[in-house]
């Protein structure tokens, strides 16, 4: 008998357009499904179903054979199907970890001496064993995330449902709760994962694409990623081991179609070891030695243009040093935290920082949680005064306090959420905001919306008089957008700018970028989490790690040492790692470190060719 | 699944006054009025200790959108934090009283009548008696609790009490007017409007 | 921003007072408060003020962290004692000035009403000195809900203040972050709403209001997805329990608020001032 249990269920929040458009599906106890959508194809709702928060207009939903729709079903269902959410701040109700964890059971009922084991039970399963009495906004994301799993848990579901519950961590966060899951789903747990990342997709035993409230596909991951201009249309992405192994159908090597990035390396491995033995000759050439040989035959983009941000052993801290003596005093730093991001106890935000952005340059800056990287772009246009050290700006310094009021116009900072910052009544007002206070006359500021709305996409007509709240939120953050590129800005700082969106969306805003670096010839310094898009992008990254600089170069450099980056929470681009996990099972291929997906493809391509020819 | 659980479960019913909802958005509005409380802006940087403090906003707002009785829970609620952060609980007790002062008009007229028009009128009322109130409260709680002279404190009513509490009244009105209008969007959403993210 | 910086008013310490029952302390510090309020004479102020040294000894809270608990509050002291020797005429004159003139009743009423201003405060501030705030929301739920049958919502008020003080943090740094943002986009920000115009002012709030109405969203779904439905049938992780030593606290604070009012009352010769 399954679990969930859809049949035909449809739900519409206003009557009009249904979020749920007859959905009918079955999923059996101890399964790990993954469910994937664009931005408003109802896979909250879906969520929502099972969890008996909604109950259908139509149709039925069952969950452990009880029909949600059952008032007195309602909460049978609610504690035994567990649901953890997008925002970890959202989910958080106590200020004291146990309490939080507690607030579960408590509700149920739960005698207090039995309450206590639970919560110490639920705390040990997601890894947070002595956390107890910490208070909870002391965390990393990725932590606090994991207290809303262990809060679920201690009301001992059956299943568990997570929407998006990895969207807003880094990728050291992100890996620890997907292994979380994992163990959990072993012990039995069902779980109901909801996801934009294609590749956690390629992990669970069934996937389930969402279109319009409606089931578009349904199989394992390896029948759903096959399918590719399906998944196109549908406003997704197919996973990099998905593709890799296209590209090499594509040039003739008989591979299986893989969801799995492990397990397409196996086959990779034994399909090259089958082929011979690799020839001592091809051994031992360090990847990127031919990238920068590549790079240097081109001088690099703008070796000569001047520097448009350059900073000087930079040094910065948030508090002053009477608090840091209180602070030591009543908090005394575990051993345990730092391995969940940095210490909360560290006194410096960025520490003796020199580097410099070029004029014309796509730069990215990467790092993990708390390593510095908002701290920093808030010190490049002068919004932060460095402790230590200073801060140049076009050659002059920010300290002059008319070059930090030039700075702030020309360089626009796009922050985190910027649509979290919209407030006017009007898209218009929010938009003519920045040029308002710059003084501007009345037609520079009108020609300034046109030109900023044009840049995003929107219609500033259409748009001028809607409320920015009534925007969904991918047109909300464009709107935000627009507000920073209605100041005219040459350059453009941007705080992980894609976070939250889908992966349509988040091509499209990236290429928005692209093209204002090439059209109009600004420089571009973006923050991400994301690897490949750094790759893709940059032409240069500079990694911190706890607010020291840990690298800086082309990306080719950068990602050459894997193991380095992994040490500091990051990752490298799929292609990068690919290249290494072959290389360390002796197999070495002709190419850089940091190859596109169809250079590696042929690559391995040909290699195997090489071998066979070589028998 | 054992029908012990199932029964337990069954009997389960919401015994709050206000949906979880509504008293999140409460709990929420009033961690902002904390905030707020903090946050005094001097009114006249000669004087600065007249602190102009526009605490009462999220109350007032939360007056307009779900009723009187949420309205004074947040502002009481935010007053006691505030009293139990400072430790001063005649501040605290005078907060309260004003709170309930400026909320209770513009949340009732405004119940009554949902329109923009009902809104400014019950603001200008509760201006009024926000102006009334502090007066009433000094003349009493200053001489008990602080010992300053009745006819002291009389004798400031009109160069000190009134005008400083009518600007006050003033910015918190307009305030809850804005703010209320933008955001009034999120309190009811539009039909069309996507969320989820 | 620090932990709770707002909040760096509790004083980890292990010490009889803070192991008292939360709504022991609540009560007390009325008592206190109250006592401090009918203090009728140096004499009574004196006992108090001897009452109140010996509880933050006893409960280990070293002077300078009380005082500093009081100082963003201590221009209070400071008006009402100036408001007071101005004002107050009476007894020998010691400064004549013409417009100013200092009287021996004015420096002697100065000195008293700072004095129980004082008390007063630090009385106050014992509570939260020596109690965590989610004992405080707690220990106020039980107290009120004898009254939840008239229908005060006491249940209620306590969530609502736990969640807001949970959520303070957040909302400080938020709204941090918007004032960064705004600043960004060349806000005049200034200090005073009256002289920046209030658009800057709203250009910070809104975003404030918007994000808590979001942030309302997602948590009311949790809270309902973890079974939430109100006080009935509620247990809970650390029960609140009242043992012996409450009862004690309980008879010395009505002791020390009955001292104080009789000291008042034998020194009559002195009551004539207040
Ligand atoms: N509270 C609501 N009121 C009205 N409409 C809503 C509400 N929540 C969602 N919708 C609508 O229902 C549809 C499905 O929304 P849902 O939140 O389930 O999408 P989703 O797949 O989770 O999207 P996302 O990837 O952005 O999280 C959308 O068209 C959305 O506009
Ligand atoms: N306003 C602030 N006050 C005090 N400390 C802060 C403040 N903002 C950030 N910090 C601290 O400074 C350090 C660097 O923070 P920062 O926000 O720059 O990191 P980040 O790299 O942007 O992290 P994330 O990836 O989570 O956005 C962190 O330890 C953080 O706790
Ligand atoms: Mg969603
Ligand atoms: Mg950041």
């Amino acid at each position: 008998m399954p679990i969930i249990d859809f049949e035909n269920a449809r739900f519409s929040y206003d009557g009009k357009r249904d979020a749920l458009d007859g959905v009918t599906i079955a999923i059996e106890a101890g399964s790990f499904v993954c469910v994937l959508g664009g931005n408003g194809s109802g896979k909250s709702t879906l969520a929502k179903h099972v969890n008996a928060l909604l109950a259908p207009d139509a149709g039925c939903v069952r969950v452990l054979d009880c029909d949600t729709s059952e008032p007195d079903n309602v909460f049978f269902v609610r504690s035994n199907a567990g649901m953890v959410f997008q925002n970890p701040d959202d989910q958080i109700v106590a200020s004291v970890i146990e309490n939080d964890v507690a607030f579960g059971p408590e509700n149920l009922g739960v005698p207090a001496d039995e309450l206590r084991d639970r919560v110490e039970a639920a705390l040990a399963q997601v890894g947070l064993q002595g956390f107890e009495k910490k208070q909870t906004e002391t965390l990393s994301g990725g932590q606090k995330q994991r207290v809303a799993v262990a809060g679920v848990l201690a009301m001992e579901p059956q299943i568990l449902v997570l929407d998006e519950a990895s969207a807003m961590l880094d990728p050291r966060g992100r890996t620890g709760l997907l292994r979380v899951c994992r163990e959990l789903n072993d012990k039995g747990l069902t779980i109901v994962l909801i996801t934009h990342f294609m590749e956690e997709a390629a992990l669970a035993d069934r996937v389930i694409v969402l279109d319009r409230g409606q089931i578009a596909l349904d199989g394992t991951p390896e029948e759903v990623f096959l399918q590719a201009e399906r998944l196109a249309a549908l406003a997704l992405d197919i996973p990099f081991a998905t593709r890799l192994s296209q590209e090499l159908r594509q040039r003739g090597v008989s591979i299986g179609m893989h969801a799995d990035e492990a397990s397409l390396e196996e086959e990779l491995v034994s399909l090259l070891e089958g082929a011979g033995e690799t020839p001592p000759s091809l051994v031992a050439r360090k990847p990127h030695d031919i990238d920068t040989s590549v790079r240097e035959a081109e001088p690099p983009a703008g070796e000569t243009s001047p520097h448009l941000i350059e900073f000087k052993n930079v040094s910065f801290t948030y508090e002053p040093r009477s608090q840091k003596q209180h602070r030591e005093s009543s908090v005394a730093p575990s051993g345990k935290q730092a391995d969940w991001g940095r210490a909360p106890s560290e006194y410096w935000a960025l520490r003796d920082l020199s580097f410099s952005v070029r004029v014309g340059e796509f730069f990215g800056i990467a790092g993990h949680t708390g390593s510095g990287k908002s701290t920093l772009i808030q010190l490049a246009n002068g919004l932060l005064k460095p402790t230590t050290g200073s801060v140049f700006a076009n050659g002059r310094p920010l300290s002059d306090k008319s070059v930090a009021t030039e700075a702030r116009r020309d360089i626009g900072v796009v922050f985190q959420y910027p649509e979290h910052q919209l407030f006017a009544a009007t898209v218009f007002d929010d938009v003519a905001f920045g040029p308002r206070n710059l003084g501007y006359s009345t037609a520079q500021i009108e020609e300034g919306y046109r030109r900023a709305m044009e840049l995003v996409h929107l219609d500033p007509d259409g748009l001028r008089d809607r409320s920015p709240f009534s925007l969904s939120g991918g047109q909300q953050r464009r709107v935000a957008f627009a507000g920073v590129l209605a100041m005219k800005p040459s350059a453009l700082v941007l705080d992980e700018p894609v976070a939250g969106l889908d992966p349509k969306s988040k091509r499209q805003f990236l290429e928005l970028l692209t093209e204002l670096r090439r059209d109009h010839g600004m420089t571009i310094v973006i923050v991400s989490h994301n690897m490949d898009d750094l790759a893709e992008l940059c032409d240069r990254i500079l990694v911190l790690n706890e607010g020291k600089l840990f690298a800086l170069g082309e990306p080719a450099l950068i990602f050459s040492d894997e193991s380095a980056l992994k040490a500091v929470g990051l990752g490298v681009p799929h292609t990068a790692h690919m290249v290494n996990r072959l290389a360390a099972s002796g197999i070495s291929l002709p190419i850089g470190a940091m190859p596109s997906i169809e250079d590696l493809a042929e690559a391995i391509a040909e290699t195997l060719a090489a071998r066979h020819l070589e028998r | 699944m054992s029908t012990s659980a199932q029964n337990q479960s069954t009997q389960i019913k919401n015994t709050n006054r206000w949906s979880t909802k509504q008293l999140v958005t409460m709990a929420l509005m009033c961690a902002i009025a904390i905030l707020l409380s903090f946050l005094e802006f001097p009114i006249f940087p000669a004087a600065s200790f007249l602190k102009l403090d526009i605490s009462f906003v999220p109350s007032a707002v939360m007056g307009f959108a779900y009723g009187t009785g949420p309205g004074i829970l947040v502002g009481i609620a935010c007053a006691v934090a505030h009293g139990a952060i400072t430790g001063n609980w005649v501040g605290c007790l005078m907060n309260i009283i004003a709170c309930c002062a400026f909320i209770i008009p513009a949340a009732a007229v405004y119940k009554r009548n949902r329109t923009f028009k009902g809104a400014m009128i019950g603001l200008v009322i509760s201006i009024v008696s926000l102006v009334v109130a502090a007066c009433i409260a000094n003349l009493i709680v200053d001489p008990l609790f602080y010992g300053m002279p009745f006819d002291v404190v009389a004798g400031l009513i009109v160069p000190a009490i009134l005008p400083f509490n009518i600007i006050k009244g003033i910015v918190i009105a307009v305030l809850t007017g804005i703010v209320y209008k933008s955001i009034s969007n999120l309190i009811t959403p539009a039909k069309d409007q996507v969320k989820g993210r | 921003m620090p932990t709770g910086a707002l909040f760096g008013r509790y004083w980890e310490a292990d010490s009889p007072v803070h192991r008292l029952d939360p709504r022991t302390k609540i009560v007390g510090t009325l008592l206190l408060v109250i006592a401090a309020l009918c203090a009728g004479s140096f004499a009574a102020l004196g006992f108090l003020a001897v009452c109140v040294a010996g509880f933050f000894i006893l409960a280990k809270v070293p002077i300078h962290q009380a005082l500093r608990s009081i100082a963003p509050l201590s221009f209070i002291i400071v008006l009402t004692a100036l408001f007071n020797v101005f004002y107050v005429q009476g007894g020998d004159v010691y400064v004549d000035w013409g417009w100013l003139t200092i009287s021996q009743q004015g420096v002697y009423l100065a000195v008293f009403m700072a004095v129980r201003l004082t008390l007063l405060l630090l009385s106050g501030s014992l509570l939260t000195l020596t109690t965590t705030s989610l004992d405080i929301t707690e220990a106020m739920e039980r107290l009120l809900t004898p009254l939840a049958r008239i229908g005060v919502p006491a249940h209620e008020f306590s969530l609502v203040m736990g969640i807001a003080l949970r959520f303070l943090p957040q909302f400080a740094s938020e709204f941090k972050t918007i004032r960064t943002a705004q600043l960004a986009r060349g806000a005049k920000l200034a200090t005073s709403p009256v002289k920046g115009g209030l658009a800057g002012l709203v250009s910070l709030l809104v975003p404030l209001f918007a994000s808590a109405f979001r942030h309302a969203d997602t948590l009311s779904s949790a809270m309902d997805a973890r079974c939430y439905h109100g006080a009935t049938g509620r247990t809970r992780l650390n029960p609140l329990r009242f043992a012996r030593r409450d009862a004690v606290a309980f008879a010395v604070l009505v002791a020390t608020l009955a001292l104080t009012i009789v000291f008042g009352i034998l020194s009559v010769a002195n009551r004539r001032i207040v």
